[in-house]
Order: C-alpha cells, then sequence, then structure tokens
C-alpha cells in the first residue's frame, strides 16, 4: 500500500503519454503508435528503470549518495565505444557486422575491464574511483580526437546520440532493452540483505558473513551491464540514475534495498517519461534533447534536497 | 537596379557622398562609390553590421573600413563555393590556398594551380593561410564570436573578405554575391552581368510550372532526429518556388529556427503522405538509409506512390558535390532539377538521381 501513490503516478503518466488524442486523428494512427509512440515511451519507461536502478547500485557500492555510472568510467567508455562505431565505420572494412549497441557496450566493458587490470579486481573503492576518474579522461580525450577527424555526418550523428533521445527505439528493441534490466533487479532483489549489510561497512558486512569483495563485483558488473547496454539505445542521459534513487531514499526516508528498490526504479521510470514528455510537447512539434532536460529536472530536485538538509 | 545617396560620417573630417546601390535580392551585402572610392557593406542575417571595407584612392576618409587592395592577385577562400565564383569569372589563377581539396569538384581542380590546403581536417591552419601570402581571405563567420580568431591576420596585410552568402534566405541571393568578388577581382561588370543571367533564367523557369502541386517531404533521421527548414530558409524557397508543397509546414509547427528537429511520429505521417522524398541525408544508397532505420521499408511498402531522389548525382568519391556549391551560385540549375521532379520528367536532372 506504501508505494501505491508512485506505482499510479507511474502509470498514469504512461497512459497520458501514450494515448494522447491527437495521434488517433488519422488512418495512420495505427502505424504511428505501434512504430513510434509505444516503442518510444516504453523505450523511456525501461531506461529510465534501468539507469535509475544502475544508479542505485552505484551508490551502495561507492556507499554516497553522489555516485553514479560515470564514476567508474562506464559512461565515458560507453561513449568512446560509440564513438569509434561511428567515427570508424566506413575506415575498415569488416567482415561482419557491428550493431552500433555493440559499440558502446564494448566501450563500457572496456572501462570495466581496464579497471579489472589496473586494479586487480574491485576490491578497493577509491581505487576504483580514482582509476575511474582517469579513464574519464582517457576516453573523452579519445572521443575528442575522433571527433576532431570525423566527417560532418559522423559528427553530427555523434551529437544528436550524445544529447539522447528515445525516438530511434524501435519495438524490436523492447525484449532486447528490459531483459538485461529485469534479470538485474530480480538478482539484486535476491541479495537485498546482503547488500545492506554491505552498507554498514566491510568489516560488518564480513562478521554478518557476507562477502564485501563477492558484492563488489555484483554490483559493479550488474550496474555496468545495464547503464552501457541502455546508453547505446538512448544515448548517454545524465542525472537520471543519481535522481531516482535520492528521491526514493527521501520519499521512505531508508536505505534498505528491499523498502527503496520499487520506488527507485518507478521514479526513474517516471522522470525518463517526463522527460520525454517535455521534449516532445514543451515547443508542440519541435524535438528537443533529452539530456539537458533530464539535467534541467534532475539538478534542481538535488539542490533543493541539499537546501533542506542543510536546514 | 536602383541607386540611392547617402552621407558617409568620417571620424573628424567632412562628410563623403557615397551612392549605394541596392541589391536585387540580397540583403547581407550591400555596394556604393563616389567618384574616388568604393565602400562594401557585409551584414550579419539580423541585420547588424559586420564589416565595411574600402578600395579606392582616399583610405584616409574611411578610417574605421578595412582597406581592400583594388587589384587582388592572390587569394585564400575557406569554402569550395568561393572557388566556385572565382571560377565563373575566370579568376581561378588568382587562388594560393583552398579549405580542402577533397571538397573541389573535380571539374573545378583542373584550372587550379596548385594551392595549399588551409583546412585538411576541418580546423583552419593560420600558418599555411600565412604562408600561401595571400592579399585576401574570403571567409565567412555564423556570429560575432568567430571573428577575433581572425585578427592575427590583419598584422600580416592579408584582409578577411567576410562572404556570408550561406545566411541569405533567398537562392536568388546568394547567387548575387558574384558581385562581391567581382568587386575585388576588378570585374563588377562581368559579374553583374553573370548575375542578371542566372536571375533571368531562374524567372523563366518559375513561368513553367503546372498548377498541379506535389507534396514533398525532405531530410532523413540522423540518430533519431529529423530535421527540416522553416519557410523561410533558402532550401524552403526553392521548393516553393518549383510549386512544391512542404508537406511539414502543414503542420504548423513553431518554426522560429530556420532548421528544426521535429519529432520522428511528424516526419514519418509526412512521409506516409508525400509524392516525393528529397535530399535523403548523406546516404550513398536506399540499402544504408534502410539498414540505419528499418522502419522507413513500412512506410515505402504503405506508400507506394512515394518517389525518392537524392542529390549525389554529381558526388565524387572524395565527397565533392557540385550540389553545393554549383547549385549556389547557379540555383537556376536546381530549379530547373526540381520543377522537373515535380512534373515527373526524371530524365534530364543535373544534380538529382532517382533512388524509388
Amino acid at each position: 500500500m506504501k508505494y501505491l501513490g508512485n506505482i499510479f503516478l507511474f502509470i498514469v503518466l504512461i497512459i497520458l503519454f501514450l494515448f494522447d488524442l491527437k495521434i488517433w486523428d488519422n488512418e495512420v494512427s495505427n502505424f504511428l503508435f505501434w512504430e513510434f509512440r509505444f516503442p518510444r515511451v516504453m523505450g523511456a519507461v525501461i531506461t529510465g528503470i534501468g539507469l535509475s536502478f544502475s544508479g542505485l547500485l552505484m551508490q551502495t557500492l561507492f556507499r554516497n549518495p553522489l555516485a553514479g555510472p560515470y564514476l567508474i568510467g562506464i559512461s565515458p567508455g560507453a561513449t568512446f565505444g560509440m564513438a569509434l562505431f561511428i567515427f570508424l565505420s566506413g575506415t575498415f572494412s569488416l567482415s561482419f557486422e557491428i550493431s552500433p549497441i555493440w559499440g558502446s557496450t564494448i566501450g563500457a566493458f572496456s572501462a570495466l575491464g581496464l579497471q579489472l587490470l589496473i586494479n586487480r579486481g574491485f576490491g578497493h573503492t577509491h581505487r576504483l574511483l580514482l582509476t575511474g576518474l582517469v579513464l574519464g579522461f582517457l576516453f573523452s580525450a579519445a572521443t575528442e580526437l575522433m571527433q576532431y577527424f570525423g566527417s560532418n555526418e559522423q559528427l553530427r550523428e555523434f551529437t544528436f546520440w550524445g544529447m539522447g533521445n528515445f525516438e530511434r527505439i524501435e519495438m524490436t528493441h523492447l525484449f532486447s532493452m528490459s531483459s538485461p534490466v529485469f534479470f538485474g533487479i530480480i538478482l539484486i532483489y535476491s541479495f537485498r540483505n546482503s547488500l545492506d549489510c554491505y552498507l554498514l561497512g566491510d568489516e560488518y558486512a564480513q562478521a554478518s558473513g557476507v562477502s564485501p569483495v563477492k558484492i563488489k563485483n555484483l554490483l559493479i558488473w550488474t550496474g555496468a551491464i545495464i547503464a552501457g547496454w541502455l546508453t547505446a539505445y538512448a544515448g548517454p542521459i545524465g542525472f537520471i540514475g543519481l535522481v531516482g534513487p535520492h528521491i526514493a531514499k527521501r520519499l521512505y526516508k531508508t536505505e534498505k534495498h528491499s523498502k527503496i528498490l520499487l520506488p527507485t526504479i518507478l521514479w526513474g521510470g517516471i522522470l525518463a517519461v517526463g522527460a520525454d514528455c517535455i521534449a516532445h510537447y514543451s515547443i508542440p512539434g519541435i524535438l528537443l534533447p533529452i539530456n539537458p532536460i533530464s539535467s534541467l529536472i534532475g539538478a534542481p530536485i538535488l539542490i533543493l534536497s541539499f537546501i533542506r538538509k542543510q536546514k | 537596379m536602383g541607386i540611392y545617396g547617402c552621407q558617409y560620417k568620417s571620424e573628424g573630417r567632412d562628410k563623403v557622398n557615397i551612392n549605394w546601390k541596392n541589391n536585387k535580392y540580397s540583403e547581407l551585402f550591400k555596394i556604393g562609390y563616389n567618384e574616388t572610392d568604393t565602400l562594401l557593406k557585409v551584414f550579419f542575417s539580423d541585420g547588424k553590421e559586420l564589416a565595411t571595407y574600402h578600395m579606392g584612392k582616399n583610405p584616409g576618409l574611411f578610417p574605421s573600413s578595412i582597406k581592400i587592395k583594388s587589384n587582388n592577385r592572390r587569394i585564400a577562400v575557406s569554402s569550395s563555393i568561393f572557388l566556385r565564383f572565382l571560377t565563373e569569372l575566370n579568376s581561378e589563377n588568382s587562388i594560393v590556398a583552398i579549405d580542402n581539396l577533397n571538397f573541389v569538384h573535380s571539374t573545378l581542380k583542373g584550372y587550379l594551380n596548385n594551392p595549399i590546403e588551409i583546412q585538411p581536417s576541418g580546423e583552419l591552419q593560420l600558418e599555411e593561410l600565412i604562408k600561401s601570402e595571400p592579399n585576401i581571405f574570403c571567409a565567412y563567420t555564423l556570429n560575432a564570436e568567430g571573428i577575433p580568431a581572425f585578427s592575427r591576420l590583419y598584422k600580416q596585410n592579408i584582409t578577411v573578405l567576410y562572404i556570408q552568402n550561406h545566411q541569405e534566405n533567398h537562392p536568388l541571393a546568394r547567387s548575387e554575391w558574384i558581385k562581391v568578388f567581382g568587386l575585388i577581382t576588378n570585374k563588377l561588370n562581368i559579374a553583374t552581368q553573370i548575375f542578371n543571367r542566372v536571375d533571368s533564367v531562374y524567372l523563366s523557369h518559375l513561368k513553367k510550372i503546372t498548377p498541379h502541386k506535389k507534396t514533398i517531404m525532405i531530410n532523413a533521421p540522423y540518430s533519431g532526429n529529423w530535421m527540416v527548414p522553416n519557410r523561410n530558409n533558402y532550401l524552403s524557397h526553392l521548393l516553393n518556388d518549383a510549386n512544391l508543397n512542404c508537406i511539414w509546414q502543414d503542420e504548423n509547427l513553431n518554426e522560429q529556427q530556420l532548421t528544426y528537429t521535429i519529432p520522428l511520429e511528424i516526419a514519418f505521417k509526412c512521409l506516409l503522405q508525400a509524392d516525393i522524398w528529397l535530399n535523403i541525408g548523406s546516404y550513398s544508397d536506399l540499402d544504408k538509409l534502410l539498414k540505419n532505420e528499418p522502419r522507413i521499408e513500412s512506410v515505402l511498402n504503405s506508400n507506394d506512390k512515394i518517389k525518392i531522389f537524392q542529390n549525389n548525382k554529381q558526388q565524387e568519391e572524395s565527397g565533392a558535390n557540385s550540389y553545393w556549391d554549383l547549385g549556389s551560385i547557379h540555383p537556376e540549375i536546381l530549379l530547373n532539377d526540381l520543377i522537373n521532379i515535380g512534373q515527373g520528367k526524371f530524365d534530364s536532372l543535373y544534380f538529382y538521381q532517382q533512388f524509388r
């Protein structure tokens, strides 16, 4: 019953956005609905849920409410992978086809692989943080270099991808987008009590029979796969991963995973659909990019929350 | 062409009478003169003055203007469009530097005398530009922030001449900038004759138009973003002159920007109703477009009457495409293509080829 308000808001927003009456005014509406409206709104929901969930995992990993996938270099890695795909496609002729989705995912995994190689595991969170910072700079520098040498079309493609949008999500993408999110949530939910122990410190976790190293591996791999995978489809979308869990924790005044998991993913979905709604309807007929909008929504929420906390 | 007079006030001196010539289409430059001096004013698209240039015997009378020598034998250009203007005036021998030879069409390369490339990777290389020792550098800027980048060139006695024809919204206004190139190469009369010819052929094409209007959709999606021009855009003028109905403009969208992104839902709705689909992004064939955006296949199946044209008939392997430079100076060729497309005459197209 506690979550009823969140669930209600979530469902109402999706229904309103899916079925606004304008789309039903001509004979092509059926085609437009199933080819564009439905995959876009559902893509936004899945992306929001996944990013918010991934943000929660990173916040748990670092025991820090300001953590997100960008901190350990996942987001810059995914962006680098996509840049590699866009700017080098056509330069080398490959005997097999690489989808842009794989470009971004491979980039995210490269960041993780480098973390693993440099730190010989994910045991020390402060080293993960520092390495993530350096990797972020490295990937950004490589991406900028590729942009410098890219053609106008490649630059345009990359810039639009970097601004984030749900328009390019197709019906056939929804299953592959939702699979890692669905399994990730089930997996993490089954470890909810161990995660709560981990939050209290490595020593406490060990004393409770929870292996901090195993938990760190679980959090990093699950968070990275989901963030890297979804970034490939929707582009890098900021703040949802940060704000979704933050709202859930503020509303329920707890960090217990069994309590905040559901509101975290619901609020991720609400924020993403809300951002997409603003992108479509703030200037009628003109599509605005998602990334700046999600930041414009997310940043004030966080600032307001900090101000209230200080009081 | 009308002539009107005005007084140019120079600091600490008497006012100087200048007769300003009215352009027929262009609003972003004007040429004025008296017995001994000629002035050229260049403007931003919002009407603000960008620069005033002076040619003539009395530079002291116009202290705030930028001096241009009367006989420019060495010219650097930052666009293949400017190269095309100079070629039209048979002044290609004076070109000493060019942005990127890959963008120069093979029909023009033969006229060139080994110019230095100054933007081989997109960024302007000032050192290379200075090494080529031009008297004048024809450049363009999007806004006032772009101007300080060129300040070092003035110390080397290189005059930066802003060619803002890309900001003109009428096709013939873009073409009219040939007069500016005529001015700096002492061929203003020839330039005026060329422009008058272009203008008259363009206007004569308008008489060929039949009352039947075809609906048209343009561009293609980039990463889920579909950009379209507003009513005031250069391309919209051409399409309207060719009696083609720009279908996205019936949607009553906010048209503050010259080009804007529309949601894919609207773009595909337009595509489903269009007779013609033009300029499908940078795709060299339909298969590449379908691979990038598979949902287009469903549209093509539903709207089997749609005919698709791409502006790459003159495109070469290097990427050079005379659609951009020749089409800018000779919009009458472009208009002729568009009228023929609208009337179903696809055999003699110059810039376009049919994909479907």
